[in-house]
């Protein structure tokens, strides 16, 4: 079995097709689709890296980011922040709040795949 | 001296022009009609504050009484140079223009009055676009749905031995989000045309409480506040939705409660006597200094000697009520300048703070401000006290003390090294 990625988005068709081109390039993927317990998904799944949205139901992803950085023992976990708000203070707030990296909607599979590659290899 | 001689004559032309009694016009600016006929006979000189009076009652340019049409003119012109940044105010052009001219210079007064009110159109606009929440949910959802798209159609397209069970799932998954995409698009055309399919505006429900405030133009007195004069007041096309209609009973439920606090009678009175004096006017009626501000703000502008606009919000900062007044731009979605009085009160309640601003928005003056902070019955989930604070805005023509400079809100103020600016300014690249 492969490294072990978590995608935490609510848009299931979103996830669906995330999930397929990771796992065909040999990804153990866990999906989950709400904010609010997200912190403790992460927690108990343990992934070697987290694919978080931004806008989820019940916390958004900056704030389980925040958590997972300053609260949870996840200092150097990588971190791919995915949102359709691609402004720069989004981006900016990310960084700030320790994405490992950014990507907007709409982005095209070969970024993800290849972003998720370079994360994990470190 | 025959300047001044002449500017009697013009305060009768203009009086009798617009159909005034001189004793209408001298009640409307606090003097007797003997002296207003003193003065309209140039026999009482006439200059400061009471000329201002005059001219605002007169609907007119003080400039224009002082000095004449044509000084006026000149004046205008002059200000539309210095305003769109052209040095040609010291050689005299604008005298000649307007005196040689005076069709040409009054076309490009018009012009200029154009550009300032498109400026303000693509100010709200920007408003608009960066802080509309039902703009912002509709195009994430848009983005959402593209991005669904594209991820499925690549894989489709871009993997040779897919399972005829995910190629399935596959097809149906893009079928399901290009019908929804269709539909987000449609119900974001609509929105944008304003027709969306809850019958709503392009803009929010807080458009339509100022559009039905707008529509009564901010005066609500003699009308019938029951109930059933209620949903009469209501019935009005600005009113569109139910969230709508139910701000504007809130609003005159507030407005009936100010009335029966301070009561037109007793609030004539006081302004007669101690002007809009808000502190003075709520210790003498004894009614909290918001029902005062609030009574200024929903009151026949013949009862005010000076205009008065008024900004309301929540602890949060976000915007409840607004009457605007030329020359101090309010945003529409709340995220105004920090610098205002308005947000400081929030951090004094009960105390009444004054001074005098500078709007530095392309269409700014200078103001008079009043703000006040009320504490609400209850408390908030945290047991904080709810709070929600007031600003009035009066044209400040006279008073030369220093002002504070504020803006509308960041992203469309030019105020440079402004240690309060949250984000970066259209008109600035300063942070």
């Amino acid at each position: 079995m492969g490294k072990s990625v978590l995608l935490i988005e609510d848009e299931p068709n979103i996830v669906e097709a995330i999930s397929f081109i990771l796992s065909r390039d040999g990804w153990s993927v866990a999906t989950h689709s709400n904010g609010h317990d997200a912190n403790q998904v992460i927690e108990d799944k343990s992934p070697d890296l987290v694919i978080l949205d931004v806008m989820l139901p019940g916390k958004s992803g900056f704030d389980i980011l925040r958590d997972l950085r300053s609260v949870g023992a996840k200092p150097d976990l990588p971190v791919l922040v995915l949102t359709a708000r691609g402004q720069n203070k989004d981006r900016e707030l990310a960084f700030e709040l320790g994405a490992s990296d950014f990507m907007s909607k709409p982005f095209s599979n070969g970024e993800v795949l290849a972003t998720v590659r370079r994360l994990v290899a470190g | 001296m025959a300047g001044m001689a002449s500017v009697g004559i013009r305060i009768r032309e203009r009086r009798v022009n617009i159909g005034l009694k001189q004793s209408e016009l001298a009640e409307k600016v606090g003097i007797s009609a003997s002296y207003l006929n003193l003065i309209e006979h140039n026999r009482r000189r006439i200059a400061g504050r009471l000329l201002l009076h005059l001219a605002d009652a007169l609907g007119v340019d003080p400039v224009a009484l002082s000095e004449g049409a044509q000084a006026s003119l000149v004046a205008r012109l002059q200000e539309c140079a210095v305003y769109h940044g052209v040095d040609i105010t010291g050689d005299g052009a604008a005298a000649d223009l307007a005196a040689r001219y005076p069709q040409w210079a009054q076309f490009m007064i018009e012009l200029d009055r154009k550009v300032r009110q498109l400026e303000q159109a693509v100010d709200g606009l920007s408003d608009r676009l960066s802080h509309d929440p039902h703009l912002a949910t509709s195009l994430h959802e848009v983005l959402t749905t593209v991005t669904a798209i594209r991820s499925t159609s690549s894989i489709l397209v871009e993997t040779d031995d897919i399972e005829p069970e995910w190629q399935n799932r596959f097809h149906r998954n893009i079928s399901e989000d290009s019908q929804r995409l269709a539909e987000e698009a449609q119900a974001l055309v609509g929105y944008l045309d304003g027709a969306g399919s809850d019958g709503g505006s392009v803009g929010s429900v807080w458009d339509e409480l100022d559009g039905f405030l707008a529509h009564y133009e901010y005066n609500f007195v003699g009308h019938d506040l029951s109930p059933d004069g209620a949903n009469a007041l209501c019935a009005v096309p600005e009113l569109k939705t139910r969230s709508g209609n139910v701000l504007a009973k809130r609003f005159l439920s507030l407005y009936a409660k100010d009335l029966a606090d301070l009561g037109d009678d007793e609030f004539r009175a006081a302004l007669d006597k101690l002007g809009q004096d808000a502190a003075a006017i709520a210790a003498m009626c004894q009614v909290p200094i918001s029902t005062v501000m609030r009574r200024q703000a929903f009151s026949p502008r013949d009862w005010l000697e000076r205009p008065v606009g008024l900004v309301a919000c929540d602890a949060s900062g976000s915007f409840f009520l607004r009457k605007p007044i030329a020359g101090f731009h309010i945003p529409r979605f709340g995220s105004a300048c920090p610098l205002w009085p308005l947000f400081g009160a929030l951090q004094t309640p009960m105390r009444l703070s004054e001074a005098t601003i500078t709007h530095t928005g392309r269409e700014g003056g200078t103001f008079s401000v009043q703000a006040y902070a009320d504490l609400m019955p209850g408390q908030t989930g945290s047991h904080l006290p709810i709070i929600h604070a007031y600003m009035t805005i009066t044209p400040n023509h006279q008073d030369a003390s220093p002002s504070i400079e504020v803006g509308a809100a960041c992203r469309v103020c030019a105020i440079s090294g402004c240690k309060s600016r949250r984000e970066l300014s259209i008109l600035s690249e300063d942070l």
